[in-house]
């Protein structure tokens, strides 16, 4: 079924001429990439790559009004639709027929609540943007390390997990507050404090906490249930002091206070010995940030440094892996570098004191520490850095796992097994390109597998997967984006309890599944 | 087979109640709600009994209405539709303690004090609210979502993972428990929230208040618990800059347990002899006092406590406060009881804080913002003038929420249940007051008795939507009908 | 085999390799500082439709060399609209590294072969191909605004390249920077042949006629005798210094002249201290970066694509950084009484006027409202003067102030430098 003259006509007459189009070449920029992610429940499961749809047409509401309008047109017309706001991944559903392609770019609205903690934000704003606007007050948020240039809206309702997760609640279903949601049958259900008040202050309620029906921290994007327009995100106290911006591409940084920042790494001899000291690190709730650094990682690093007459970018990159980091990674590749961020907000005394405490720690662990001399970051305030990880060859993939920090070091294990089925489509990095974060004080953790390939070789990582996926059913591993056909019904059978529940929100089953 | 024989083949003899006497203690609670009138009180002890009584409910239409806690204050057990009360209290092990992960599992009819003695073994504890009743369920504190001492957001959420009998008696579990072989026989160990699938259920079941499911177990968030503490009283003449205090202290991330009281709750919680030493402390306590209790981390504690203490002076010098104190003149050694005072249960051999003042207590509580306390109290005060109720009698009890971003409110209108006449203007303050928050602003995230009618009625499509969710999980109506918009 | 401009094999690898990670939209993440002043693309601040984006171009490029997408009017439209500033190109070289300019300006390129020019842009080629101007003003009347005080040389090592703006709509730039030659004792020739340098024409992927007027003025300079050109317009600079060895197939360091704009060369003269400003200009101001005196002005490097597995063996990078941003700022900076104030968004960070690409020609009203756009952050810094170093800014920023009625004085570096001589 295509687009028909009336369904578009009626679409035109929501939003203007100006904002709706069919053109080819507009439907073919909103296609879906090339390159995916574990998250992405079309990943190729076949070992090809999969057939890249174009919608057809594209549509950029401005209001919920009009997004409501426009969700109402695509249940009259049994037209699929998908939201998205500033792509960063491919949404769910995003290759299906006769997909209308809803844009949300154009709802930027933001507003601060400096005193009460939280912001009230469209779809079309950036977490970089937001950072901007709240550091300049004393406050921070959440910026995930898939980019700066992530909606706050998508990735708060949908993943929102990075090393701040140690501190700011382990994804972003902890910082979303009121809702606005327009669903998938085109009625508007607003959620928490914003139910019977137009304040997005509070989350929770009114009773039953129906977030649970929209907010899914990685196991399936809310792109299936309709359109969120708005939502209030919880923000945090900062520091006064400002974050001085430096340097230029490729190496751009801020610069942090030494009154109130420090970093350290942190050898462990061993992976087992990092992950204890973790937990004993959450436990002493010390830190902004907290996470083990795969040697692979400062190869990037090296990658990113400008420099005149050396090598650069990628070239530099391997030059570093196969020369210098991934021969020692190869010697010991149980050696795990811990990094943190000790903070000193409230008083630079704490500083002092987060720092003893490391210390203390470290000797508990075997472990030596040393503070790093340069006081700057990329990745975690602003994630300017972020996709970094491209850099290798074009293309990666994780295997993630969101558990605690133990569950996570043995489904590592299994990862690795796997990966070494699939080399030399995938890079080798012998075994250690594990990533271990804690969340929430180590109250909950992330294992990350990092898989690097090329853009020819990608279907490997979708083999991968499925490969990971028997395995970690039988040994009751807890994975991030579980192919329904394999955890089903291991899992509670909840496939068939999610089917009714979802029926009320999307009776005509226009929302992608 | 009659009801009662096939409850009897269920959980035995001893544990099947349906004789008047029993069944009006279980009919009321400590509201004023007019009392329910229960047929059977059953008393599983495991998920496989719950699950059978649920799906005998479903096949007779009789109505289940959970309860766990010893005693009630919100309604929310009372069985409006008669039909079964199912008492949890024999579910009362405390499953497991991961020290590592910092969880604890437990059954509905472990009480507040009962975990927390465990944990303090460990030195570890549940983030309290304010002084449980020693008969509360630690279950149904995470459950009902109530407000705790620590307003630090890291220790929001708080509970994890459950394991839900639900509404047609199919046993489910959330999160990460849900993988085959937990607790025992998985890499998993129910630290992660999420699904499975696409949705947050143990989000779905809290605030509930047993409509959409019996709870059987429950995974939640622990703490280190200091050891080293040090208590701090701040004084202030009005709430305004009480709040004014508390965003800042609480910008700067400092202490522990953090909450306001007037010198009415205050003064309740801390008297030792009544009636006497009550009118004397009421009188010298400030009107309104924060307690800030500074905690000493796991490693070098005195070391964090010292970094702390220096960030409230900075503090207290901004706002040129007259006194820090870490004493109550006619109190010795209050300053160093208080920390494990709120680290636990009320005490089990005291009459319960808030019935030792008048005998009894209704609570009006909603959540807002700081700087909109004083505007809330002041409507409340001008209700409580159109009834004669002295604002000077009233309690007060704001606890800040997530570093300051929210607050409990909640005010306490104490009353003699003996008097039918304080009874009946207490019932019609509290209603009158919760209508006119609500429509200042108030936030009733945890609508209980009139104030769900209330609270329903101007939320639409939530509304209709509960209806809706409720109506896939409980398509015979039988979990708590009548209670919350079902 | 090869299109213009680049191989195509080199063409699809750069476009398939993005990842829609969306940092070609913002200015570089470290460094913003507000919602308002956080983006940098203006066709995706402006249109919203993903197509108008440097994404968006990129898998047009994917589709249309696979067959799969024609240039459309949309297409073309949105093609056109970018005003190639690079900040895409310099953005998305923070982490990934892909020619993402390249691949537009070569799809531009593709547009022009299979036979879509726009109308404007065919307009300003055959003035060019007429009179040597893009005005299709008459050529006799290029140095008509040399003043009788100001004597170039028959022959000098220095040749003084106008442009065409300065050349025939603002003569007060050209006159200004003569005279700032000769007071600074340069001995300069004008270059008696100078055609249009091609900048608007190379940017509209009219490459044949670009190719033509690189060649054409090369063997002007050439036959001068002259080793350096010093300019005044960024976008000639550009030309000189990057469009024309490409061009020719050659490296930045393997043509036959050094091009310096005037303010490299009046930052020398200060650091040698053979320079130093008697008058004072007490003013606030602000610098706009021009992208083709910076992002874009890096030296051209040849390269053959040549791959050891994903890496490109012998490239060297042009991200954007090492363009000419700090000699405009040293000299401000060394001006008695001025007082200079920067834009959240300068350096490599900075958002376009609008003036370069084809889009004043093409579409007036988007250039003039992306060059609003740059006045509502000079405003914001409470500056009384914006300052730029580009004939073409200067104009649509003037023409903005208009539109907007601000009280914001617009100045060419070079009409401050010669009042403080």
């Amino acid at each position: 079924m295509a687009l028909s003259k009336e369904a578009y006509q009626a679409l035109q007459s929501i939003v203007g001429p100006d904002w709706v189009s069919n053109d080819p070449a507009i439907c073919e920029a909103d296609r879906p990439s090339g390159a995916f992610r574990s998250s992405d429940p079309n990943r190729p499961k076949d070992g090809k790559s999969p057939p890249l749809t174009r919608p057809v047409c594209s549509i950029e509401p401005e209001t919920t009004e009009e997004v409501q309008a426009i969700v109402k047109v695509c249940n009259r017309y049994g037209l699929n639709f998908v939201a998205s706001s500033t792509y960063n991944s491919n949404p769910p559903g995003i290759r299906r027929e006769n997909l209308v392609y809803i844009d949300l770019k154009r709802m930027r609205k933001l507003e601060i609540d400096e005193d009460n903690l939280y912001a009230v934000v469209e779809p079309g704003v950036a977490s970089a943007s937001l950072q901007g606007e709240l550091m300049k007050r004393g406050l921070m948020t959440f910026v995930p390390m898939s980019g700066g240039g992530c909606s706050v809206v998508a990735n708060a309702i949908y993943m929102g997990e990075g090393a701040l997760s140690y501190r700011l609640g382990d994804r972003g279903y902890r910082r979303v507050l009121g809702v606005e949601w327009v669903t998938a049958e085109g009625e508007i259900l607003n959620l928490g404090s914003r139910a019977n008040s137009f304040d997005y202050f509070w989350g929770e309620g009114p009773g039953p906490d129906l977030r649970g029906l929209l907010v899914s921290s990685g196991y399936g994007s809310p792109a299936k249930k309709g359109v969120v327009t708005k939502i209030g995100i919880r923000i945090f106290p900062f520091i006064k002091e400002r974050l001085v911006p430096t340097g230029d591409a490729p190496t751009t940084a801020l610069q942090l206070p030494a009154n109130r920042f420090k970093w350290y790494n942190c050898v462990f001899p061993t992976r087992k010995a990092a992950i204890d000291a973790m937990y004993e690190i959450g436990k002493c709730e010390i830190g902004l940030l907290l996470m083990t650094v795969p040697p692979w990682f400062f190869s990037m690093a090296r990658a990113r440094a400008s420099g005149d007459d050396k090598l650069t970018g990628s070239a530099r990159f391997w030059d570093d892996w196969n020369n210098v980091t991934g021969p020692a990674a190869r010697e010991n590749p149980e050696r795990t570098t811990c990094r943190i961020l000790l903070y000193g907000i409230g008083t630079d005394k704490r500083l002092d004191y987060e720092e003893k405490v490391l210390l203390d720690i470290c000797k508990s662990y075997g472990a030596s520490a040393k503070a790093s001399r340069g006081l700057q970051d990329q990745t975690h305030f602003m994630s300017s850095d972020a996709i970094v990880s491209n850099l290798a060859g074009g293309r990666f993939t994780s295997v993630i796992l969101f558990e605690s920090l133990d569950s996570a070091l043995k489904a590592a294990d299994i990862v690795n097994k796997h990966t070494k089925k699939h080399v030399p489509q995938l890079f080798e990095d012998y075994g250690t390109t594990n990533w271990f974060i804690p969340y929430d004080l180590a109250q909950m953790g992330k294992e990350e597998s990092l898989r690097f390939t090329t853009v020819e070789n990608e279907f490997a990582l979708g083999l991968l997967i499925n490969d990971c996926d028997k395995d970690f059913v039988q040994a009751g591993c807890f994975p991030m984006l579980p192919d329904v056909e394999v955890y089903g019904k291991a899992w509670e059978n909840y496939p068939e309890k999610e089917r009714k529940i979802k029926q009320i929100l999307d009776p005509n089953n226009l929302a992608p599944s | 087979m009659a009801i009662k024989e096939e409850l009897t083949g269920i959980v035995g003899a001893d544990h099947v109640f349906d004789d008047a006497a029993k069944l009006e203690t279980y009919a009321g609670d400590n509201s004023l709600s007019a009392p329910g009138k229960p047929s059977y009180i059953v008393q599983p002890k495991s998920a496989e009994e719950v699950q059978r009584i649920i799906k005998l409910a479903n096949n007779n239409k009789l109505p289940v209405t959970p309860y766990s806690s010893g005693i009630h204050f919100y309604i929310n057990t009372i069985p409006f539709q008669s039909g079964i009360i199912l008492d949890m209290s024999k579910m009362n092990q405390i499953l497991s303690i991961d020290e590592r992960n910092r969880m604890v599992r437990i059954e509905p009819g472990v009480t507040w004090g009962q975990l927390q003695a465990e944990l303090q073994k460990y030195d570890l504890m549940a983030i309290s609210p304010l002084l449980p009743h020693p008969l509360k369920s630690a279950l149904t504190v995470h459950l009902e979502r109530e407000p705790r001492l620590l307003p630090k957001f890291e220790y929001t959420d708080s509970l994890v993972t459950m394991e839900v009998v639900l509404p047609d008696g199919e046993l489910f579990r959330t999160g990460s428990a849900c993988v085959p072989g937990f607790p025992d026989n998985s890499l998993s160990q129910g630290v992660n929230p999420s699904g499975p699938g696409d949705f947050m259920w143990n989000r779905l079941f809290q605030g509930a208040q047993g409509t959409l499911g019996v709870v059987t177990w429950a995974q939640c968030k622990i703490e280190y618990r200091p050891k080293v503490n040090k208590t701090f009283f701040i004084p202030f003449n009005n709430l305004s800059d009480a709040v004014n205090f508390i965003y800042k202290i609480q910008r700067h991330e400092v202490g522990e347990e953090c909450l306001l009281l007037n010198n009415i709750n205050l003064a309740a919680i801390l008297t030792e002899k009544w009636p006497e030493d009550f009118q004397s402390l009421r009188k010298s306590l400030a009107p309104w006092t924060v307690i800030l209790i500074l905690g000493g981390g796991k490693r070098l504690p005195e070391g964090r406590i010292e970094y702390e203490e220096d960030a409230l002076n900075e503090v207290a010098g901004e706002l040129a406060l007259a006194s820090l104190l870490t004493s109550l003149s006619g109190l010795p050694g209050i300053e160093r009881q208080l920390p494990d005072m709120l680290r636990t249960s009320w005490p089990k051999d005291r009459t319960y804080w808030k019935f030792s003042y008048q005998g009894s207590c209704q609570d009006l509580f909603f959540l807002t913002k700081l700087n909109e306390a004083d505007k809330f109290y002041q409507v409340v005060n001008k209700k409580a003038a159109k009834y004669n109720y002295p604002a000077k009698d009233m309690g007060v009890y704001v606890q800040p929420m997530v570093y300051g971003g929210a607050c409990h409110f909640e005010c306490n209108f104490y009353y003699n249940p003996a008097n039918a006449e304080e009874t009946n203007t207490v019932n019609q303050l509290y209603v009158e007051a919760a209508e006119a928050v609500l429509d200042k602003g108030a936030f009733f995230s945890r609508p209980y008795g009139p104030i769900a009618n209330m609270v329903y009625s101007k939320t639409a499509n939530y509304t209709a939507t509960l209806k809706k969710l409720k109506k896939v999980l409980d398509p015979n109506d039988v979990m708590s009908p009548g209670r919350l918009c079902f | 085999m090869e299109y213009e401009l680049l191989d195509v094999e080199e063409y699809k690898r750069q476009a398939k390799l993005c990842v829609r990670c969306s940092f070609c939209k913002y200015i570089d993440m470290n460094w913003i500082n507000s919602l308002r002043f956080s983006r940098q693309c203006p066709i995706d601040t402006k249109y919203a439709f993903n197509l108008y984006s440097p994404q968006g171009l990129l898998y047009s490029a994917i589709a249309e060399e696979a067959g799969t997408l024609e240039f459309t009017p949309k297409l073309i439209d949105a093609l056109y609209h970018c005003t190639l500033c690079g900040a895409c190109d310099s953005r998305c070289k923070r982490n990934l590294d892909i020619e993402v300019l390249q691949v537009i300006e070569t799809l531009r390129a593709r547009c022009v072969e299979k036979g879509h020019i726009l109308p404007a842009h065919k307009t300003m080629a055959d003035n060019i191909r007429k009179t040597g101007n893009e005005y299709g003003k008459p050529a006799e009347k290029r140095f008509s605004w040399l003043p009788k005080s100001i004597k170039p040389a028959q022959k000098a090592d220095i040749v003084y390249f106008v442009g065409c703006n300065a050349a025939y709509k603002q003569p007060e730039l050209a006159k200004a920077t003569v005279e700032i030659l000769t007071k600074t004792g340069i001995t300069f020739m004008l270059l008696a042949d100078e055609k249009c340098d091609g900048n608007d024409v190379m940017a509209t992927g009219q490459v044949q006629l670009a190719r033509e007027l690189a060649e054409h003025n090369v063997k002007a300079i050439q036959k001068s005798g002259a080793k350096t050109v010093i300019t005044s317009s960024a976008e000639c600079y550009k030309s000189l210094k990057v469009d024309y060895p490409k061009l020719l197939k050659k490296s930045t360091e393997e043509m036959a002249y050094t091009v310096l704009h005037i303010t490299e060369y009046i930052d020398q003269l200060i650091k040698d201290g053979k320079l130093q400003f008697k008058k004072s200009f007490p003013l606030k101001v602000t610098y706009h970066d021009s992208c083709n005196l910076g992002r874009l002005s890096e030296p051209w490097q040849v390269w053959t694509p040549k791959y050891d597995g994903p890496i490109p063996v012998g490239k060297k990078w042009r991200r954007g950084d090492r363009g000419i941003y700090d000699p405009p700022r040293n000299i401000l900076n060394a001006i008695p009484g001025l007082e200079l104030v920067e834009m959240e968004r300068n350096r490599s960070n900075v958002w376009c006027v609008g003036s370069c690409g084809g889009v004043p020609q093409a579409f007036p009203d988007f250039a003039l409202w992306t060059a609003g756009e740059r006045l509502e952050e000079a405003i914001a810094t409470g500056a009384e003067a914006i300052v730029t170093c580009s004939p073409d800014e200067k104009e649509l920023l003037l023409k903005a102030v208009e539109d907007k009625k601000a009280g914001m004085k617009v100045y060419d570096i070079t009409d401050i430098i010669v009042q403080v001589l």
